[in-house]
């Protein structure tokens, strides 16, 4: 699908099928489109060509309220009139066939963990329970497909890696598909079971984390997702760049180098050094592994299949 | 001695000069006796309450509460999707929003003569439907409720308008997103999240359109043709033809006394944030 708004392209020839029950990201750098993809999924804008199907049927010219699709917002929307309670049961009048509205709240409170803040005022909850309560007014719909805009990104950084491993074990709980927005690799690698790497409006690669991680298919993938040294037009990780004052093995890609700088990160240092080509590498090494100092004339090496040979 | 505290003063000054003297002479004349070419004399009496008890006065003031209810709700119907309209015209906004406060800037008599321009048997409206056939007659289009009804609407528009607008223009556009995504229509979105998180501006319109339409009395004197049409005819009545002060003090001061208390019934419950 591609969707045009005056002036630019925010989505250009997008195509991509998720998986039901997977937990599907969109990561890219902000302006990407991938916010985009998921206004046009849940009915928000309506693509300039192309077609959205769930399940093989289409959703195009359905409204917002015709679909079953839920978004959980990046600034949550909670009704700021309305309790926890009534917040979660917002949608359930429009689902027919629930029996007992009352028993559905609770039930999905409690797969949040917000049971006895029911009665609670949206302004009267921290970061993280404004979250779950956003979380559980699209769960309780039981939709076929959940759509998270960066929803961990309101949050601060220590409860956003505990809200991270939360995320993922309720969906593996509840099974619903989930289409997640980031612009946070970290969080992209941690959560997915396929990544879409997003740029300019189109798609570079999708696949698992360890593909697009380790295999990546563009420079722009490779350096999105993590750090990259770039020698002989070869990239490798830095943590998989290794230092060493002895000699390596030979069958080991190494070079001399110099160390220039020595920056302690407190669970690894990081080390930048110069090579003989004139090339500058970093490398993640173990704080154990003995202190390097400027100046330091060293060896750099790595495994051969760690290099990846990308097109630039 | 602080500024805040230098401030007082001034402050004081205003408050006693411009609103408590002024309420205290018309209290102390609502006691006493009319005066024979106007003003007042002894002795002190409590007559002028007693006679505002008279049927007559209270069928003027039902029609009163009639007329400024029934205008209050044209201002709200046609209030809100104008404001809903200005909230949402996005860089218009600004324009949009003088044009409604323009009216102002022109004397409020002239702008009620320009209605009776318009709607008198020889006006602009009634010349077009004579013309062109409508209709054989002109229509009584003026000296009427409807007229005065009309009035009041036009000349406290604006005051509907804008708390509307302050009120729907802080309203989050996600939020209508949300409930749309949550199955909700446009109506239901409508009834369940825009409507509630008005109502604050709602009340608030509807005090500041309703209060004024209560004791408005140039509109329904010229518009509602010489009649005694409101109340606040009746206590202008007191004070011209009529000659007696003490009377007209004494409705006055019932008047503002029924629209402090609607107003204490309308705030009392969402606290101070209404004005």
């Amino acid at each position: 699908m591609t969707k045009h708004f005056s002036g630019h392209t925010a989505v250009e020839s997008v195509s991509l099928a998720v998986r039901s029950g997977e937990f599907f990201t969109l990561v890219g750098p902000s302006g990407c489109g991938k916010t985009t993809i998921l206004r046009l999924v849940g009915g928000f804008e309506d693509p300039s060509s192309g077609d959205i199907r769930l399940r093989g049927r289409s959703l195009l010219g359905l409204r917002p309220y015709q679909r079953n699709v839920s978004t959980v917002f990046q600034s949550y929307a909670l009704f700021p009139h309305l309790t926890v309670a009534d917040n979660v049961a917002f949608g359930l009048r429009y689902r027919p066939g629930v029996r007992n509205p009352a028993h559905c709240v609770r039930e999905v409170l409690e797969l949040v963990r917000l049971e006895g803040k029911e009665s609670r005022y949206p302004a009267q909850l921290s970061g993280g329970e404004k979250q779950r309560v956003a979380l559980a007014r699209s769960l309780v719909l039981n939709p076929e497909l959940l759509l998270l805009d960066e929803p961990l990104s309101a949050l601060d950084p220590n409860l956003r890696k505990e809200v991270r491993n939360e995320l993922r074990d309720l969906q593996r709980r509840v099974g619903i598909t989930f289409l997640f927005v980031t612009h946070d690799q970290e969080e992209a690698l941690a959560l997915s079971d396929r990544i879409a790497v997003m740029r300019e409006g189109r798609i570079e690669q999708i696949g698992s984390p360890e593909e697009v991680y380790c295999r990546p298919q563009t420079r722009f993938v490779a350096a999105f997702l993590g750090g990259v040294n770039w020698v002989d037009g070869a990239g490798v990780r830095p943590e998989a760049t290794h230092v060493s004052r002895t000699q390596p093995f030979p069958e080991t890609c190494r070079h001399q180098a110099v160390i220039e700088r020595v920056t302690f990160l407190g669970d690894h240092c990081r080390i930048e050094a110069r090579l003989s080509s004139g090339d500058r590498i970093s490398a993640q090494v173990s704080r154990v592994d003995g202190s390097y100092h400027p100046g330091e004339p060293v060896w750099v090496w790595w495994r051969a299949e760690d290099e990846m040979r990308l097109p630039s | 001695m602080s500024f805040e505290r230098l401030c007082r003063w001034p402050a004081a000054l205003v408050m006693a000069f411009l609103f408590a003297a002024p309420l205290g002479v018309i209290a102390a004349y609502s006691f006493l006796t009319r005066g024979a070419y106007g003003g007042v004399e002894h002795p002190w009496t409590l007559d002028n309450y007693a006679r505002l008890l008279d049927p007559l006065y209270g069928s003027i003031l039902l029609r009163s509460f009639w007329i400024a209810g029934v205008a209050t709700a044209l201002c709200l119907i046609c209030g809100f999707p104008l404001a809903m309209f200005i909230a949402r015209a996005g860089r218009r906004k600004n324009l949009y929003l003088a044009l409604v406060i323009l009216p102002f800037w022109t004397s409020f008599l002239i702008r009620i003569y320009a209605w009776m321009f318009l709607l008198r048997d020889t006006g602009l409206v009634n010349t077009i439907l004579l013309a062109t056939g409508w209709v054989r007659e002109p229509l009584p289009l003026l000296y009427n409720d409807g007229a005065v009804i009309l009035g009041l609407v036009y000349g406290y528009l604006p005051f509907m308008v804008l708390p509307l607008y302050a009120a729907l223009e802080r309203q989050d556009n996600l939020l209508l997103e949300a409930a749309a995504d949550l199955g909700a229509r446009p109506l239901d979105v409508f009834r369940r999240v825009t409507l509630p998180l008005v109502a604050p501006g709602i009340r608030a319109g509807t005090i500041l359109v309703f209060i004024p339409c209560l004791g408005a009395y140039l509109t329904p004197d010229l518009l509602g043709g010489g009649r005694t049409v409101m109340v606040g005819n009746l206590i202008q009545n007191q004070f011209t033809t009529a000659r007696d002060w003490p009377f007209g003090s004494a409705a006055s001061l019932v008047l503002m006394a029924i629209g402090v208390g609607l107003l204490w019934s309308a705030t009392r419950k969402e606290g101070a944030d209404i004005l």
